[in-house]
């Protein structure tokens, strides 16, 4: 029972964070300053987040093979722009990386 | 049935007019988002068993929650003795960035209802803030089209990502090798980051939050991305500031 009732009290803790700012600032508009750097909210989490996945933690190395797949994924979608590419070269770089014993 | 077909190219319900256009087109341009998240889903479902959850509770939590981090927090802290309370805050810590995510989605709406804005706050997570804020940015839109945009996006989001994790709870805790689910995840992300490094001052937000998250892996209860992002957007805003 106790699984499900941190899930429920996190899915409300969670939808308040999610509502929090966007309900508050009915009727309002941001400061032109403030929206600059909000633009910067999504490449800042998502490095963030990345790194966090392919860095070492407490209780894991440094996995190779998936910094070699993350590296050529984000180069794919540079150079062609699509989103795809990025399982397309990804994962047989992930391969080719655990094949050779990185 | 909550949404009914008119003839002019919407569909109504209580309380949300949606253009069938552009929710098509949110739907179908978070679709190589929603191959990463895929993945994930599922290895949160088959990893339901490993640790030991509940599997009603773990889908309960897919749907209720959208938020695989968080998920697998609770449920690896769970796993670990931690008390019920500390794995809620860690919880929170890893979603609160959802709170600056939902700052950053209040300009496009600026003349939508509380009503709506309840209901576009319910799906946020990082793929769809994505790939609404991007298309968003590349072409103009009117607020309705915006709207109806974001909901096909997160529709589609969200129908996925609980199938995704039904699929692991029925599978089971032994997923193919081969998948490696985990890898899956972190290449969305990694795509998803090459599409976001428009500027300077977002190629160097970007640089600092990973240096950031990187340098505080050992930040109690996961709060390192909250921190690396908070750094990021800081020292980005002050370089790319004419």
């Amino acid at each position: 029972m106790t699984p499900l009732l941190v899930f429920l009290a996190t899915a409300i803790g969670t939808f308040a964070l999610r509502a929090s700012v966007l309900v508050g600032l009915t009727g309002r508009t941001l400061p032109p300053n403030l929206q600059a750097r909000l633009a910067l909210v999504g490449p800042a989490a998502i490095a963030a987040l990345c790194a966090a996945s392919l860095g070492p933690g407490p209780a894991r190395p440094i996995a190779w093979p998936e910094i070699v797949a993350a590296v050529t994924a984000f180069l794919a979608v540079r150079r062609t722009g699509s989103l795809v590419h990025a399982f397309v070269v990804g994962m047989p770089a992930f391969w080719l990386a655990h094949a050779f014993g990185l | 049935m909550f949404m009914q077909e008119l003839p002019t190219g919407t569909t109504t319900g209580p309380s949300v007019t949606v253009r069938t256009r552009p929710f098509a087109e949110g739907a179908r341009a978070i679709t190589p988002l929603v191959l990463g998240a895929v993945p994930f889903g599922v290895a949160i479902g088959a990893a339901s068993a490993g640790l030991g959850v509940d599997r009603l509770a773990t889908w309960i939590g897919s749907w209720t929650m959208v938020a695989g981090t968080a998920q697998l927090t609770v449920m690896q802290l769970l796993h670990d003795g931690a008390a019920p309370h500390v794995a809620l805050l860690a919880a929170l810590i890893v979603n609160a960035r959802f709170a600056v995510y939902n700052a950053g989605l209040a300009p496009w709406f600026a003349t939508t209802t509380v009503r709506r804005r309840l209901l576009l706050a319910a799906p946020l997570v990082d793929q769809v803030y994505m790939t609404a804020t991007a298309a968003f940015h590349q072409r103009p839109m009117s607020e309705d089209d915006r709207r109806s945009f974001y909901l096909g996006a997160a529709t589609h989001f969200v129908v996925a990502w609980v199938a995704a994790q039904s699929v692991g709870l029925l599978a089971g805790s032994h997923p193919p090798a081969w998948l490696d689910l985990h890898t899956a995840s972190v290449l969305a992300l990694a795509g998803l980051l090459a599409t976001s490094l428009g500027t300077r001052g977002a190629a160097i937000a970007a640089a600092v939050a990973a240096a950031v998250a990187l340098a505080g892996v050992d930040l109690p209860a996961h709060s390192a991305v909250l921190v690396a992002t908070f750094a990021g957007i800081v020292v980005g805003g002050r370089r790319s500031a004419p």
